[in-house]
């Protein structure tokens, strides 16, 4: 959890732990600012309205409860009774795809591998039928195999429950195969963002170039990579003006004075770049 | 594990008890023998006695034969139940120390459930309150009740609470008054209790809230602490269930490993207080080389140990899936 993109991620759930803050900003779901809301009032959220999923599973799972208790744990308020509170726990591991529910709801997490505990998370998340789930890195930790098919049954259970998916990846196969709309961040803030179409085919901001770069192509073996010189800025001490203006190939000297505006390349597709700046902002 | 699972467990780690006690009487027997001093000197004193009346002493109290022979009957004895015969009191041993467990037990168990209960409770608020004034006072008063030593600390507590105050007599276990209902005579042993159970209950408790401070801190860190408190549940549900339930089990097991300083914490507490159990027992045997009450009660303690480090096993397995399940 060290990354801007996690922390973000945290955010949105209320849920960096101490001495971590949100200092800035606001968080609307469902047409409310979640930053604004109580303890209590969160909960409520964090209940019925947005899960999250994580990175490794094997450490977000308690290891001394079942995993029936602990996807039943979040149900509590919506099923009172013990057996219909079974029942849909038996349901939501069965939406997973996991084989024989009856029984893993009784195993513990340190009798399940990588990807069923995975599915495990995922079943507590989903079990309350949340309208937005946080997928952070979910696929991450797994292996190939196991990886595709966790996305699959994100993008089934999607539909299946009428679910919007917020999926933190720095893994772009993945994000081109899921995603919709992508959001491009560098060192916490946003750098473009848009129809994942239109920043795969025609990025604007150097940064997503240059990752766009990075991507290896099985075709074509020789092509040279491109390289970003330099480290992640400290974030505690940001660069000035544009974050990204240290690393940047096409840094100009106002990118190390000032934030750059929001620019619009496409309906939709936007970039904060003074490359793309309109003139009279820059000016 | 199941019921039967444990039952065998439980079998076999009381039948590993036979080995450890025999090697427990083994080497404490060449240990209490190797000591300075001599049964005999304590039983005549001063008095001047013919060398022959000595003699006879020494083959009466089985102390005649080499060391290796006196084993070799010790041990016949022990395998049959006999411990022998305080050479103080005369009294069989078993009997002598059967008399003296109910008050070390109350002792005991007082202090350790008082130390237990509020050790934890202190050590989950000082964590849930990191850097509060709570905190900054129980982790204070936690180092210093852990380094003060127990001898000290009940003299210093008599001083003040019996001496200078008079709220709790110094010594004893109660009044030596004949006329008193069974109602009075609770609140009089309770009364005479509270200085050597707290005197004990310091350092215990010291220690606990320590540990289960460090724990509770570290586990609040932990992955599954923000997975839980994503699914909306009460806080109080995310520290009392998921969070408390991880950060005992090491207590548990300093608990467990502490079942043994029970009774070296008693000898001095019991001495201080004048307290009728087995600690001064031991003391008292001590002085006295009364050698079978010394073993008696080595191989009393040595029991002692194996059985709280087997309930210490169960009640980890109860705790925890992992150690039940594997």
């Amino acid at each position: 959890m060290s990354g801007g993109k996690s922390v973000t991620a945290l955010s949105l759930l209320r849920l960096v732990p101490m001495p971590g803050r949100i200092v800035a900003g606001s968080i609307t779901l469902n047409g409310r600012d979640v930053s604004r809301l109580s303890d209590d009032e969160m909960r409520g959220v964090r209940r019925n309205e947005a899960a999250m999923i994580f990175q490794d599973a094997s450490n977000f799972l308690n290891p001394i409860f079942s995993i029936g208790d602990q996807i039943a744990e979040g149900i509590a308020d919506r099923f009172p009774s013990k057996r219909e509170r079974r029942a849909a726990v038996i349901e939501a591991l069965h939406s997973v795809r996991i084989p024989d529910p009856e029984r893993v709801a009784t195993l513990y997490p340190f009798q399940l591998s990588g990807g069923m505990q995975q599915r495990a998370v995922i079943a507590a998340a989903t079990a309350r039928k949340p309208s937005l789930v946080i997928a952070d890195e979910p696929t991450t930790a797994l292996d190939a195999t196991v990886q595709f098919q966790i996305l699959r049954l994100l993008e089934e259970l999607q539909t299946e429950i009428g679910m919007s998916l917020i999926l933190i990846s720095h893994d772009l196969a993945v994000i081109a195969s899921v995603c919709s709309r992508v959001y491009v961040m560098y060192a916490a803030e946003i750098v473009e963002s848009g129809p994942t179409r239109d920043i795969y085919r025609n990025p604007a901001h150097p940064y997503t170039k240059a990752l766009l770069g990075s991507i290896l192509d099985p075709l074509e073996e020789r092509k040279p990579l491109t390289i970003l010189e330099g480290a992640m800025p400290d974030l505690s001490a940001p660069p000035q003006g544009c974050r990204f203006h240290p690393r940047c190939p096409a840094a100009m000297p106002i990118c190390s004075q000032a934030k750059p505006p929001p620019a619009t390349i496409s309906s939709g597709h936007q970039v904060n770049c003074w490359l793309h700046a309109e003139p009279a902002v820059a000016a | 594990m199941t019921a039967a699972s444990l039952y065998r467990y439980v079998l076999l780690r009381l039948v590993q008890l036979v080995p450890v006690v025999f090697l427990i009487i083994i080497l404490n027997f060449f240990l209490i023998r190797l000591a300075p001093g001599d049964p005999i000197a304590y039983i005549i004193g001063d008095a001047p006695i013919a060398d022959e009346l000595v003699a006879d002493l020494r083959s009466k109290l089985g102390l005649d034969g080499s060391i290796t022979q006196q084993l070799l009957i010790y041990l016949s004895n022990v395998a049959q139940g006999d411990f022998g015969f305080s050479y103080v009191s005369r009294a069989p041993v078993t009997e002598v120390i059967l008399s003296r467990l109910p008050a070390t037990l109350l002792l005991m168990i007082t202090q350790y459930v008082l130390a237990i209960a509020v050790g934890i409770v202190l050590g989950v608020l000082s964590a849930r309150h990191q850097g509060s004034a709570l905190d900054v006072t129980v982790t204070a008063v936690s180092v210093v009740g852990y380094a003060l030593p127990v001898f000290w600390l009940g003299q210093m507590l008599m001083l003040m609470f019996s001496m200078k105050l008079g709220l709790f007599p110094a010594q004893g276990m109660m009044s030596l008054r004949y006329s008193m209902t069974p109602v009075e005579k609770v609140f009089d042993i309770a009364h005479h209790l509270v200085l050597p159970a707290l005197t004990l209950a310091i350092f215990n408790l010291a220690l606990i809230a320590r540990l289960a401070r460090a724990n509770m801190l570290q586990v609040l860190r932990l992955e599954y602490i923000i997975f839980a408190r994503s699914k909306g549940i009460s806080e109080r549900a995310v520290v009392y269930r998921h969070a408390l339930r991880n950060a005992v089990l090491p207590v548990v097991t300093v608990i467990g490993l502490n079942i043994k300083t029970l009774i070296t914490g008693a000898v001095l507490t019991e001495t201080v207080f004048a307290w009728p159990g087995l600690g001064r027992l031991t003391f008292d045997a001590i002085n006295a080389r009364d050698y079978p009450v010394l073993m008696a009660m080595f191989v009393f303690v040595g029991i002692l140990v194996v059985i709280a480090n087997l309930i210490t096993d169960i009640i980890y397995a109860w705790l925890d899936p992992r150690i039940r399940l594997q």
